[in-house]
């Protein structure tokens, strides 16, 4: 039978982690449905689990002058309700869409991203803030920015005796606003068809310094839109919707599936980032609207 | 695998038992608690039947295992009615709004809707069908829910306004 | 006099209950000893089975028990055909575990029984089973192609029934119309998932040789006939209780499923209470479903829009076997020509094997998809004679005084003519369209426009064949200690209400208050006359029964008290649980009443000693009972239906579509809809919304998918997308009441009421939103955004570009 670790400090989690193979569960959010998914009952027996929620040091939210951290431990609710900068709009966007408050209060920003599934809400946030994932292990620490966290469908470069510790994020240009969207056959407990996310800064003239446009659903690891954002800089935020090309979108190879056609995806994404530019080109007051 | 002591307090009531670590707290509390309130509908996190209150938290107890829960307070359906044992206005909303027809769904989504009324205690229309977006009811269509929920929070406001 | 209940929304005697957790469903059974039964399910569509080893299952610590069809004894044979038909060219029904061949993914296969689920379930993964797939041809069309791969080896063109049926002369009527119509609509595949899936639990009393079964059924007594049949016992030795169930919407009717059979025979073989609970897998694997269908209709009308004649030619999908015989098919067939007069009628249809899930009714029972049918044709008739959909529906509704209206030649699914009874359709749909705003369209329409947005009108009118019999029955007690109304049906609940509504109807004829009015049903120990509730029929067939015999035991009470009270019957009133002398203070109690008309001999409590042998009211001559009395207010009546009653409403919808990302919105929703009386509005609302909820899915969420090898895509909640509380739009309903004169409370049935409209409603309303656009027709259902993106011409634009 199976062994069940619930360690109380990181130390002992990845002296845990470095001696067997084990599945890791923090809110559990995916890992019971997975089990459930009809290997189903019983299927514990086979993997070993290192649960890692009871570990307060990975809890924490930190905010120094020049990033923010958040702990492995933190869940879509904190973020939803932490005072954030409005870079930060759109993760908090997305934390709200995602499945449900239940799943909300439980699941992790962190188990997001080590599922890695191409529908992963919370990995074009990432993307668009520049994130970076601190790994650790008996080693060491080392961090990962997220396009290099994320190697394939659900696929990530974290090693078997390593942990994801935290998500680090660099203090946003000032001025960034961010935002997100998502289409889903339903509202809420529904794998995306496409979600896009966007931190976009301007100057005091309107004029876009920084921009930075992400895609998920629509390949197999969320993509950032480089050439698209390259065409933002320098030019007004009241026509960036304008600015859209279909080329900006060339990096993007959406597949067809159950859910929706790969053309279907494709056109979606594209009407999503308009849309998105169109919110975060009104006035500030209109978006919180 | 070996079994472990756990402790929590349920419907405001010290309970222990020794379980698998990795049993989860709704098999734990049907099975060990004899609750059967709560409910097993789907497996898959998607339906909120199983739903309880853990640690001031509305979560699905389908996705906790029995050892995350030691020491938390959880609250089933079956904590939730008055002191007294009269029914919560909530769940006497339901009745009279008929909020619930085969009664499968109905202890997680008053759990749901109790906790959701403690965050909210003026909810809108769609902030009562967002906060229990994560509840499936095939039977009701949700209006009568959505009814009972916008009901009990006018009468706790009200109750609350009477004892101020 | 008592204020009579009916009519009023009385809050249902069960609530209490269930709103604080204290209901019990069959897994909430806690029985001392149980096992737990687990099952190896096909993954092949279609395959034969070479070899199966059971023996590392068997030695797995904690099993009790490996099945397979080698050690199930006589059970191993094919399942009954419940509901034979002469049309059936190729009926086939399954066995309890799999017999050389597997005909879905999902099928059982075999069985084990453990100390626990968790170890029953991994000794299933023990057994091995060697399988030799074959081709498969899952789509419906595919299926009835030639050359098709055959699902039945000896059943020609995967045809499992052929039937037509006509009324008055379709061919002359198509020879003499200005204007034929023709449209081919599909729907799309879906599954009732009640909440609670299904669940047995059985066990066998050595002792007294009784076989108790716990059964999540809507057929309790069906059950228990069909138990006692396979194996071979005495029928009161049976005994089926439905508990508290969890919703069934159709998919709990169908008995056998093989658990239904297994479990209780395991529990016989191991002499051991033995319970499974389906998981939420299996339900979309291994219960039933329903919809598919693909009809070709046609009109022939005149240049001013009057339907003289309709054909109509379908192709149903049955799943992998056909237990419910013809039943989803042949209500489709017969309810085509919806609130239309339509003279001259042609149906036909073939039930075509598919390798899925097998198919029986869920909510609704072919009625959506000849709604589909029909209001889909009508809009393209409207548009095709370039008159408006609201008048060309006038133009050929039956008339309130054309009632009843037979349709000489089409048998329902109860074998009987169909024949609408009463409707007042034009009322219906002039209530609708003011209700909706019909004449702010184009202002709505307008206003969409400026936000980017297209608004169109949706539109669905239905009917809906209510209360099949054969029959059902209604025992009435008044128990003699509490005076309370103990009432009995043969069918069963699962969260109608039906405990309230038969409450007040027995209240009202005596004078009680509904919460004093106990319901037990789903209950064989308790009432074994009847058949199950399906087809929206416990009110119309339950009621009526129940209020006979309670309109008789009133009778009984009236004459008791009269002789107690030395009153003249005509002037006892029942009211307030007393028999009183009218206009006077003298009563009697029902309680006593009861009691007084059961001759003791022991005086039990205070009221019972003036029942006793020589008590003063006690003295007469003969016998203490009467030749051909009974002891105490007890009656059981039954009630058989002539003809089905034809319930019937319209919806009406705002829909609006961002033409851009191809979602869809529902501003507006509006139901009309007319059941007869209603005995309870709050319960026929709360019935009415509830359906509508899951036509909504049937409307644009919810497809059962197979891939080409006949795998289920996406067997759970993750992808097969209900909706919840967000997806959902409030709805607005309109409340008519048209008697039915068929029966004597004029009720109809209105269970399924709700569900069969919205498909064509929401999409009708899709397809006029994007009328501007081009989009052409929308003949499909579920609409899911991606369709609409391809109608819209993306799918070509971006191979363009």
């Amino acid at each position: 039978m199976a062994a069940y670790f619930r360690p109380t400090t990181l130390e002992e989690a990845l002296a845990v982690r470095a001696a067997q193979p084990v599945t890791v569960l923090a809110g559990g959010t995916d890992v019971y449905p997975i089990r459930a998914n009809k290997v189903g009952w019983g299927d514990m027996h086979r993997d070993d689990v290192l649960d890692i929620s009871a570990i307060a040091e990975l809890k924490e939210i930190e905010q120094t002058a020049d990033r923010l951290r958040f702990g492995a431990l933190t869940t879509w609710s904190q973020m939803r309700r932490a005072d954030l900068p409005e870079a930060f709009a759109g993760y908090q966007a997305a934390s709200r869409d995602v499945g449900g408050v239940q799943v909300q209060n439980r699941g992790t920003l962190v188990g997001n991203i080590c599922t890695a599934s191409p529908a992963g809400d919370g990995i074009p946030c990432l993307l668009s803030l520049d994130a970076e994932i601190e790994l650790a292990s008996a080693r060491g620490r080392r961090t990962v920015p997220i396009q290099d966290f994320i190697t394939g469908y659900r696929q990530t470069v974290c090693g078997h005796d390593e942990l994801v510790t935290a998500i680090l994020i660099p203090r946003p240009p000032a001025g960034a606003v961010g935002d997100f969207l998502k289409l889903g056959a339903r509202r809420y407990l529904v794998i995306s068809i496409a979600m896009v996310a966007a931190v976009i800064a301007a100057d005091d003239t309107g004029v876009i310094h920084h921009a930075s446009v992400a895609v998920g659903a629509c390949s197999e690891v969320a993509k950032r839109l480089h050439d698209l954002e390259a065409a933002l800089l320098g030019q007004p935020l009241a026509s960036a919707p304008d600015l859209i090309e279909h080329a900006h979108f060339a990096a993007l190879k959406p597949i067809g599936d159950l859910r929706a056609s790969g053309h279907y995806r494709d056109s979606a994404a594209r009407d999503l980032v308009r849309d998105l530019f169109v919110r975060l080109s009104a006035e500030p007051k209109r978006r919180a609207a | 695998m070996s079994k472990m002591h756990v402790k929590m307090t349920v419907n405001g009531k010290p309970v222990e038992g020794l379980a698998e670590p990795r049993t989860l707290l709704i098999h734990f509390l049907r099975e060990d608690l004899n609750l059967t309130g709560p409910h097993i509908g789907c497996d898959t996190s998607h339906c909120g039947a199983c739903t309880v209150d853990l640690d001031g938290k509305s979560v699905k107890s389908c996705t906790v295992f029995v050892a995350q829960a030691n020491g938390a307070e959880v609250t089933t359906i079956e904590g939730i009615a008055n002191p007294d044992g009269t029914l919560h206005a909530l769940q006497e909303a339901f009745r009279e709004h008929h909020g619930l027809q085969c009664g499968f769904c109905t202890p997680g989504m008053i759990t749901r809707a109790h906790r959701l009324l403690q965050e909210n205690p003026n909810p809108t229309e769609a902030e009562i069908r967002m906060g229990i977006s994560g509840n499936l009811c095939r039977c009701t269509g949700y209006q009568n829910i959505v009814k009972s929920i916008t009901a009990a929070a006018e009468q706790l406001a009200s109750m609350k306004e009477a004892a101020e | 006099m008592a204020t009579r209940t009916f009519g009023e929304p009385v809050q249902r005697n069960i609530d209490d209950r269930l709103l604080t957790g204290q209901g019990h469903y069959i897994d909430d059974i806690d029985l001392p000893s149980v096992a737990h039964a687990a099952f190896l399910r096909s993954p092949f569509a279609r395959a034969k089975i070479t070899s199966i080893d059971v023996s590392a299952a068997r030695a797995h610590p904690g099993v009790l028990g490996v099945f397979t069809c080698d050690n199930i004894g006589h059970i191993d044979q094919d399942l009954p055909l419940l509901i034979p038909h002469p049309c059936l060219v190729g009926p086939r029904t399954q066995r309890p575990l799999a017999r050389g061949d597997v005909y879905y993914v999902g099928q059982t296969v075999a069985m084990v029984v453990a100390v626990d689920r968790y170890t029953a379930e991994d000794a299933v993964r023990l057994i091995e089973v060697d399988y030799d797939p074959l081709p498969v041809s899952v789509e419906l069309e595919d299926a009835a192609a030639d050359g098709a791969n055959l699902v039945h080896e000896d059943v020609a063109g995967n045809v499992a029934a052929h039937f037509v049926q006509n009324s008055g002369d379709a061919a002359a009527a198509f020879a003499r119309a200005d204007h034929v119509t023709k449209i081919t609509v599909r729907v799309e595949r879906s599954t009732a998932a009640p909440m609670e899936g299904r669940a047995v639990c059985a066990r066998w009393d050595r002792i007294t040789e009784q076989l108790m079964v716990w059964d999540s059924t809507q057929a309790p007594i069906s059950v228990r006939g069909g138990l006692a049949s396979l194996f071979d016992i005495d029928e009161d030795r049976v005994r089926v209780v439905a508990p508290d169930v969890g919703g069934g919407f159709g998919q709990k009717v169908l008995f056998f499923y093989p658990e239904e059979v297994l479990v209780p025979m395991a529990a016989i073989q191991l002499d051991r209470p033995v319970k499974w609970i389906e998981d939420r897998t299996e339900n979309f694997i291994g219960s039933t479903q329903e919809r598919t269908q693909v009809h070709t209709i046609e009109l022939a009308a005149t240049k001013d829009g009057e339907v003289l004649g309709l054909r109509d030619f379908f192709l149903h999908d049955t799943g992998s076997f056909i237990p419910y015989g013809i039943a989803i098919a042949q209500v489709a067939s017969t309810s085509i020509a919806g609130p239309y007069r339509i003279p001259n009628i042609e149906v036909e249809f073939k039930a075509i094997y598919t390798p899925t899930v097998p198919v029986t009714p869920y909510r609704g029972c072919g009625r959506p998809q000849a709604c589909f049918a029909i209001e889909r044709a009508m809009d393209k008739l409207a548009e095709e004679l370039g008159l408006d959909r609201f008048e060309v529906r006038r133009r050929n509704f039956i008339a309130p005084d054309q009632f009843p209206w037979k349709r000489e030649g089409l048998l329902f699914a109860d074998g009987l003519a169909v024949c609408y009874d009463s409707g007042e359709y034009d009322t219906a749909l002039s209530k609708a369209a003011e209700a909706i705003g019909l004449d702010r369209l184009d202002e709505m329409k307008a206003d969409a426009r400026a936000r980017g947005k297209y608004l169109g009108l949706g539109l669905g009118f239905y009917v809906e064949g209510t209360g099949l019999g054969p029959y059902e029955g209604g025992h009435v007690r008044i128990h003699p200690i509490t005076g309370k109304i103990y009432v009995n049906t043969g069918l069963s609940t699962q969260g109608q209400g039906h405990d309230t509504v038969f409450a007040q109807i027995a209240a009202d004829q005596l004078g009680v208050d509904p919460s004093d009015v106990i319901v037990v049903e789903g209950d064989t120990g308790a009432f074994d006359w009847g058949v199950a509730t399906f087809a929206s029929r416990a009110a119309v067939v339950s009621g009526n029964a129940i209020h006979k015999a309670a309109s008789k035991a009133r009778e009984m009470v009236i004459e008791a008290a009269a002789n107690m009270l030395e009153a003249a019957p005509g002037d006892i009133e029942l009211a307030e649980g007393k028999a009183r002398i009218s206009g006077s203070d003298r009563a009697v109690t029902l309680a006593e009443v009861a009691t007084a008309t059961n001759p003791l001999r022991y005086a039990f409590n205070k009221a019972a000693q003036s029942a006793t042998q020589f008590a003063p009211a006690s003295k007469h001559d003969g016998p203490p009972l009467a030749d051909g009395k009974a002891p105490g207010i007890e009656v059981t009546d039954y009630y058989s239906p002539p003809y089905s009653t034809w319930a019937y409403g319209c919806h009406a919808a705002l829909v609006e579509v961002d033409p851009a990302l191809c979602t869809v919105d529902i501003r507006q929703y509006v139901c009309v809809h007319d059941c007869g009386n209603m005995i309870n509005p709050m319960i026929v609302e709360g019935q009415v919304i509830g359906g509508m909820a899951q036509g909504l899915g049937g409307a644009l969420y919810e497809k059962v998918q197979y891939d080409q090898d006949g795998n289920p895509r996406n067997a759970g909640f993750m992808d097969f997308l209900m909706p919840y509380a967000t997806e959902m739009p409030k709805v607005d309903i309109v409340h008519m009441e048209t008697p039915s004169p068929l029966n004597p409370l004029g009720i109809k049935g209105v269970g399924e009421a709700g569900t069969i409209a919205v498909p064509a409603t929401i999409i009708s309303g899709i397809e006029d939103a994007l009328k501007p656009l081009g989009a052409g027709h929308f003949h499909e259902a579920p609409v899911f955004p991606h369709m609409i993106f391809e109608k819209l011409g993306g799918a070509d634009q971006a191979k363009a570009s």
